[in-house]
């Protein structure tokens, strides 16, 4: 944002989506995710895939290759069977503007115990479709096929779906030259429960401002030619937008970057019209966190995150902080 | 669990407009009150987002004491060097009733009656200054015709952006952009604008220039190319007496009628959950029914 950041750098600082694809500092316009998702499940047993077939599927996903087993119920005094499950998922190269999509296949084979029982003989089978990405926690709807030629539709479902255990801040520099040069720049990971660094991928997170204290900006004075700092931008991020390049995002639950902080004319202007204190002057906007949701039928955000933002202005240099981390630029 | 639903698209607008209204399903009317310095600046910020419709608006080059005065606090004072002040314009009352569209944004006609009707009221408490309205380019514009000169006397002003700009075609961000049109207007003018607040995504880039273009038409041009979404600006003075002042206008630029989502009161972290859809009937994909 830069407005003060996180968006409008408008007002004062801001918490802005820089290294995003366009449009997510826009986020009330809508904001196109390019970005597909390379895993998943949040392994090992954080969660599973149910269908409306009374199976529940327990996966994991390397490289692509997609192995596990699938739980079916039987008729009534029947033992449950279990089926190996081999397969496969495939994230479509990312291009902006056209949102990210993995397709998938899933085959169980193996019933154990394959023995009749009740009437049903237990058959392998095959799950296949495209899961839109930001829909990785929810619902997708597969095609079937079983060895007999039998074929339909199934909806399947992850529970719990995947939410963000915590957030990691890092401190990664200020924002290039001119007005930005007092712009913090904060990096984000979500920690998934299981420790995975890729189960986010595909995910959008969005902010907004929050109420708990402190929140302040005494910078501002009645009559200032300066608008006052008092919200986050409502900007949004692509979570993994970056998978290599820069070569420095190194994990896939990466959102980046938050840019924080007064423009530099703010900081002129202020320096100008304070002689003394120290810090001069400065903001502190809580800023709470949002993670996305898709069913395939609409979307939703979910809180995941409370934190503050803001920034100290002193008479040669700026200290810009996010979520108890901060760092200072002798600008 | 606590979850919610939290639509995007208009509604963090739509509940600001609602908050602002009180009950705007009710209403057909708002009433605008400003106290404060540069009250036009606060109403017209007010009026956009109950309109919908971009309003941009100038400050009076202010540059007589009369026209200004000393906001620090005896405490400020107190932790300053002797002589220190914050000069800023003289406050003032604005206020005025003004039409809730039912949707959408409002004729351009009904948008000039609603800022003449704080414009009047801006007359009436005296305040420094005087502007004019006019359509351009999409929008209103209010800008300064006369101020309170430094010598005493009212003089005629006109706004610094009407003056004729050239600069090069080329790809720029757009605060790179914004920054080389404020520079043509210090060329032109000797008046110096800096950037103040802007929502512009720091690495969007547009390809622009201008040839002989008034300053302010270039802007609008600028601001179309922007993926922000219609934009209006607000260019303030800093006061001639304010010793302190390094710059003669801020110029602010907003997202019209954006207003910056708020979040609910009570939230705490909470896994999501949702109902499995119903399946489809017939064979299963996993069972083979044994024929009898």
């Amino acid at each position: 944002m830069l407005r003060f950041c996180c968006l409008t750098i408008l007002a004062a600082v801001c918490a802005h989506s820089l290294n995003a694809q366009v449009g997510c500092a826009y986020y009330d316009q809508g904001c196109n995710d390019p970005v597909p998702l390379v895993d998943i499940t949040d392994t090992p047993f954080v969660n599973d895939w149910v269908d409306t077939e009374g199976c529940t599927w327990s996966l994991t996903s390397t490289d692509g290759t997609v192995s596990g087993n699938v739980t079916c119920t039987m008729p009534s005094g029947c033992p449950s069977v279990t089926f190996i499950v081999t397969g496969d998922i495939y994230a479509f190269p990312q291009i902006d503007g056209t949102r990210g999509s993995t397709s998938f296949a899933w085959t169980g084979s193996n019933p154990q115990p394959p023995a009749t029982c009740g009437g049903i003989t237990p058959v392998s089978s095959t799950y296949s479709g495209t899961i839109q990405n930001i829909s990785n926690s929810l619902i997708i709807t597969a095609a079937w096929k079983n060895v007999t030629g039998e074929s339909g539709w199934v909806n399947v479902m992850k529970s719990p779906a995947d939410f963000p255990a915590s957030e990691t801040t890092t401190a990664v520099g200020f924002g290039g030259s001119g007005v930005y040069v007092s712009v913090g720049q904060f990096r984000q990971i979500l920690n998934a429960v299981s420790g995975s660094t890729d189960i986010f991928k595909g995910r959008q997170v969005s902010e907004q401002t929050g109420w708990l204290s402190p929140y302040y900006d005494n910078c501002y004075y009645s009559g200032s030619a300066y608008p006052k700092w008092t919200t986050v931008d409502g900007s949004g991020w692509n979570v993994g937008y970056y998978p290599v390049d820069p070569p420095y995002i190194v994990n896939l639950n990466v959102w980046a970057d938050d840019y924080i902080g007064y423009p530099y004319t703010y900081v002129t202007g202020y320096r100008n019209h304070y002689a003394s204190g120290s810090p001069l002057c400065g903001a502190r906007i809580p800023q709470v966190m949002y993670i996305g949701y898709s069913t395939g039928w609409s979307e939703y955000m979910d809180f995941y995150a409370a934190d503050t933002v803001g920034e100290d202005i002193y008479r040669s240099s700026v200290t810009a902080y996010r979520a108890g981390v901060s760092q200072t630029n002798n600008k | 669990m606590s979850t919610r639903r939290i639509w995007r698209g208009t509604a963090p607008l739509l509940l600001a407009i609602l908050a602002m209204t009180g009950n705007a399903l009710a209403q057909s009317t708002k009433v605008i009150d400003v106290n404060e310095p540069r009250p036009l600046w606060q109403a017209l910020d007010t009026l956009e987002a109950v309109v919908g419709s971009t309003i941009n608006y100038e400050d009076p080059p202010f540059e007589n004491m009369a026209d200004c005065q000393d906001v620090s606090t005896p405490q400020q004072r107190a932790a300053q060097p002797a002589g220190w002040r914050l000069i800023v314009p003289r406050d003032g009352h604005v206020t005025a009733e003004v039409r809730v569209p039912a949707a959408g944004t409002v004729p351009g006609n009904d948008v000039i009656f609603d800022v003449g009707l704080l414009l009047a009221s801006y007359r009436r408490s005296n305040l420094p200054g005087d502007f004019k309205v006019e359509q351009a380019n999409g929008a209103v514009y209010v800008t300064p015709t006369k101020v309170l000169g430094a010598d005493g006397a009212i003089r005629d002003v006109t706004s610094p952006l009407v003056v004729q700009i050239t600069i090069p075609n080329a790809q720029r961000t757009v605060v790179e952009t914004t920054e080389a049109i404020l520079e043509a207007v210090h060329k032109a003018t000797g008046l110096r604008i800096v950037m103040g607040a802007f929502p512009y995504w720091p690495i969007e880039t547009v390809g622009f220039g201008a040839s002989g273009e008034p300053a302010r038409d270039a802007l609008a041009r600028l601001f179309a190319q922007t993926a922000a979404g219609p934009l209006s600006y607000r260019l303030v003075f800093e006061p001639r007496p304010d010793l302190m002042r390094d710059t003669d206008y801020v110029l602010n630029v907003r997202r019209t009628a954006y207003v910056a989502p708020i979040a609910p009161l009570g939230a705490a972290p909470t896994a999501m959950s949702a109902p499995l859809p119903k399946g489809v009937p017939g064979n299963s994909p996993f069972r083979k029914k044994v024929p009898e």
